[in-house]
């Protein structure tokens, strides 16, 4: 863990991170790449299959937006509130912000589960519904991996450098679920 | 080149600021929501709809990541999923506006 350097502001941000991050924030950032590819390949055969199908059925008639809705903004709080778990002068501030951060990451998760059990369709009802279920299944792990690494760093006594290189994790977990949103639940059918 | 010369120190947006940002990216989500009960255009509706999903991922990754101030190892990283956010786009372009040939 590096020094933590205390700025004018005497939040205690670390000094590597001040800089633009240590080797945690730029190792964060060579995963997350790999990790976008890993999204645009779904992403892009998701593309493929829908403008091949010969049918593709309109969202709305086979998934409720209101649930969908109620987790775009959980999971748009929970980057609001790990912003400023970063940004926390203190411990005790940032272990309540992570804290927010948690219930908000296990309200989308809650919310995913609800929409699994209330659908009328299953994994290999057909191709709209595989996808589906590939799509939002892959990043619900990610929230899941993102919820058990801050239920984590709330039980150790983390630093800030740390919870910087979480919060890299967990912001690009909210701008995956983007296109998630706009093309599973909101693009029209042809 | 020295450490510091690689560096560019990120500048740490206020209160306020992430405050504004997420007003915005609610702001850009609930027109989302607007557009889809708008009486459009197939082409036009998804071609808007592109657009605000990618002002919030560009927002996210610029204010919340602080994408912009970082150091050169980072923005390669950048440019890795800048690749894979452009295939995502062109693929849903083509959606919109392929032709088929018989």
């Amino acid at each position: 863990m590096g020094q933590i350097a205390i700025d004018g502001a005497g939040d205690g941000v670390p000094d590597s991170a001040q800089r633009g991050g240590g080797i945690g924030v730029t190792g964060m950032w060579t995963f997350l790449a790999t990790d976008a590819m890993g999204f645009g390949g779904l992403f892009i055969a998701y593309g493929i299959l829908r403008v091949r199908a010969d049918v593709w059925p309109d969202p709305r008639t086979r998934l409720a937006l209101a649930p969908a809705v109620a987790m775009t903004f959980a999971l748009l709080a929970s980057s609001l509130t790990m912003t400023l778990a970063t940004r926390a002068a203190g411990l005790r501030a940032r272990r309540v912000w992570l804290l927010a951060t948690l219930a908000l990451g296990i309200a989308f998760l809650a919310g995913v589960a609800f929409e699994y059990t209330h659908l009328s369709m299953g994994l290999t009802s057909d191709l709209f519904a595989s996808t589906f279920y590939l799509l939002t299944g892959f990043h619900g792990l990610h929230v899941l991996a993102g919820v058990v690494g801050v239920a984590f760093m709330l039980r150790s006594r983390f630093g800030a450098q740390a919870v910087e290189t979480m919060g890299l994790y967990w912001h690009f977990v909210d701008a995956a679920w983007m296109p998630i949103f706009s093309l599973v639940y909101l693009w029209p059918a042809r | 080149m020295s450490d510091d010369g690689d560096a560019v120190a990120p500048r740490r947006p206020r209160g306020a600021a992430i405050a504004a940002m997420f007003v915005v990216l609610v702001a850009l989500t609930s027109l989302e929501l607007v557009v889809v009960g708008l009486d459009m255009e197939r082409a036009e509706r998804i071609t808007t709809l592109a657009g605000l999903l990618m002002a919030k991922v560009m927002l996210v990754l610029a204010f919340f990541m602080r994408a912009r101030t970082s150091r050169p190892a980072v923005r390669l990283a950048l440019a890795a999923i800048a690749l894979a956010v452009a295939a995502a786009v062109v693929l849903m372009l083509e959606m919109v506006f392929r032709v088929r040939v018989a």
